[in-house]
């Protein structure tokens, strides 16, 4: 057939030119390709190549559980030592013998049994250095250390102390330093604590961190921003110049991060139906509440609001030590949005009668007179000819008019319609307009 | 260069060097698909993203039956479409502009008149559905049955949408050749 012919030219044409088309892509394409392979690779645990990402996790998972073990191990034995980083801080440092563990709460008490002098400890900088000394005989006392601080290069001073450590709690009451009363041990980041000195007299009290805080006076309150193992250490000097030695440890857990945002599933039809994107970090359980009494505990649900309306959607993520964050916000779904719009013409298919269903998917080429719509629940279209003869009606949104009237295509032409129904607000319309019949 | 053999068991073992060399051979190649299914270039090369996510993530499917370019530029198609399919809206609403296009005279063109540039610029300035049916009947050579299940669409659409496409693609070309002064007039 010449048409034939005619038509292939184009085809030929577009093939021929095509089959070779090549393009080079932006450098940022390679890029960020390979990013996503990466985070992909990353997220897709492959056995058959051992995965450098799966390595560091799992030298992180190991770091921290020792981490954890040996704070636990500390309420007994102090490791947390940071030398050196803390000028005029005596930082007390041991390795545990002792095996029979008596109460929770442990309370470290170093004491002074060198007949000294008071000016010793507050100017002494330096490195300090333990060293473990002979077992005291007394059965209370569980370790002793020797503890000698090397005074400032040049001072030409010598000082030793002996520690020692005890464990029992009613030799604490006989202990002439007081002891720490906190607020918290443990906690979630950022957590504030208040440290309370028990003594009554007129010591001089000074309070020292692991991390570096000082201050000064009966209480201290701290606020713990990062999460890590601290160490408060409380140094009472009595008013004949004794010192005395208490500490106390804190944990603080890390905590997770709440972050989320909602999008409509299917925006083009209606926002009733949404999905959440869980941005949390380093939690473990998530908890989701759609504000409209449904909840959720998986990590990205979908949900589908039955009426529309304004919800407040949060999400409360809680990690391994308890720790949890929330985040929320205010959802309007469908935001009142209400409508019902019917195009000014189309083009019947030629073939024949189609029923008049269409959905927006298959009807690209606008072969059925159709409104586009949301939240109309009741419907009622009728097209009338020019003359006033029902040529078509339906009450079916699914239905609009294939442009046939009993099985003949319509002239082309203007045709007029009036459609009327209510939205699911309860809200009548009444719409009427005319329509145009394009043949080709 | 490695061959396409190496870069296929490379890419199974999910060797980063062998996926560089995959992107480096066949990228110019599959974006120039993706031109021609985007309305830019910018949704051609995320369109090109995707495709080499795929690709490397589904690379055990290639089963060496066929070309390896066959196979990329299938995954390439069904990408394409994929991403027509999800960026779809309210495109059953086209202007009626569109359709003043009537089937005027018989014309054929010059192999050389037209750059492949210019097929591209006349190409993506059909609607996009047009588009679609075109790219997919003439270039890749499927049937309008196949395109019918494919764009979820009626096979007599699929049969109208690519005679007007053609249509529309022979104005404005006649167009276009009219502009260009080098053949005055429809023959």
């Amino acid at each position: 057939m010449a048409t034939n012919r005619r038509h292939k030219d184009i085809e030929d044409l577009f093939r021929d030119k095509f089959e070779e088309f090549s393009f080079e892509p932006g450098s940022g394409v390679r890029r960020e390709l390979m990013r996503r392979v990466g985070r992909k690779e990353f997220l897709r645990f492959n056995p058959a190549r051992f995965n450098i990402y799966y390595l560091t996790a799992a030298a992180a998972i190991a770091g921290i559980s020792l981490v954890l073990i040996f704070s636990d191990v500390s309420s007994r034995s102090e490791t947390d030592s940071e030398p050196s980083s803390n000028e005029g801080m005596a930082i007390i440092e041991n390795t545990t013998t002792a095996t029979d563990a008596t109460g929770d709460t442990y309370q470290e008490n170093i004491t002074d049994v060198q007949a000294a002098s008071g000016e010793v400890s507050e100017q002494s900088e330096g490195p300090v250095t333990v060293a473990k000394s002979s077992e005291q005989p007394d059965t209370r006392i569980k370790q002793s250390y020797t503890v000698s601080i090397e005074p400032p290069a040049g001072s030409g001073i010598t000082r030793i102390i002996t520690v020692t450590e005890t464990t029992d709690l009613k030799s604490l009451n006989e202990s002439p330093a007081g002891s720490i009363k906190a607020s918290a041990v443990e906690g979630c980041a950022p957590l504030m604590i208040r440290f309370q000195s028990t003594t009554e007299g007129s010591e001089k009290l000074a309070w020292t961190s692991s991390d570096g805080r000082r201050s000064e006076g009966k209480e201290v309150e701290w606020l713990f921003s990062e999460p890590g193992v601290y160490r408060i250490i409380l140094q009472v000097t009595d008013d004949s110049g004794k010192e005395d030695y208490s500490s106390i440890g804190v944990t603080v857990h890390p905590s997770p991060t709440a972050r989320f945002d909602v999008s409509p599933v299917n925006s083009n039809i209606s926002d009733r139906e949404i999905m959440v994107f869980n941005y949390s970090e380093g939690a473990l359980t998530s908890a989701w509440s759609f504000g409209d009494g449904e909840a959720s505990s998986l990590r990205e649900p979908t949900h589908v609001y039955g009426k529309s309306g304004s919800y407040n959607i949060s999400l409360t993520v809680t990690n391994e030590f308890g720790c949890s964050d929330t985040a929320s916000l205010v959802y309007s779904s469908s935001a009142g949005n209400y409508r019902i719009d019917f195009p000014n013409a189309f083009i019947p298919n030629k073939n024949g009668p189609t029923g008049g269903f269409y959905s927006p998917r298959s009807d690209e080429a606008a072969n059925v007179f159709h409104p586009e719509y949301e939240g109309v629940t009741e419907y009622h279209l009728v097209v009338y000819s020019r003359t006033g003869a029902v040529l078509f009606e339906s009450r079916n949104l699914n239905i609009g008019w294939d442009g046939y009237y009993r099985g003949q295509l319509c002239e082309p032409g203007v045709y007029v319609w009036r459609a009327r129904g209510r939205f699911e607000n309860g809200e009548e319309f009444s719409r009427s307009g005319d329509i145009t019949l394009l043949r080709f | 260069m490695l061959s396409d053999r190496d870069i296929i068991e490379g890419c199974l073992r999910h060797s980063r060097k062998a996926q560089q060399q995959l992107y480096d051979k066949y990228s110019r190649f599959l974006l120039g698909i993706c031109m021609r299914y985007s309305a830019d270039r910018a949704e051609a090369e995320d369109i090109l993203q995707d495709v080499f996510v795929r690709v490397f993530f589904n690379i055990e499917e290639y089963t060496g039956a066929g070309s390896f370019p066959g196979w990329l530029r299938r995954v390439a198609v069904n990408t394409a479409i994929t991403n027509y399919h999800r960026n779809m809206k309210h495109r059953h609403h086209i202007d009626i502009e569109e359709y003043r296009s009537a089937e005027t005279g018989t014309v054929s063109f010059e192999e050389d008149l037209f750059s492949a540039d210019e097929l591209l610029k006349v190409l993506n300035e059909l609607p996009p559905g047009y588009k679609m049916v075109f790219n997919l009947y003439a270039i890749e050579g499927y049937k309008h049955r196949e395109i019918a299940g494919i764009l979820n669409i009626d096979v007599n659409t699929s049969k109208s949408q690519y005679s007007r496409a053609r249509a529309m693609l022979r104005e404005k070309l006649q167009k276009l050749r009219n502009i260009k002064g080098e053949y005055p007039g429809g023959e």
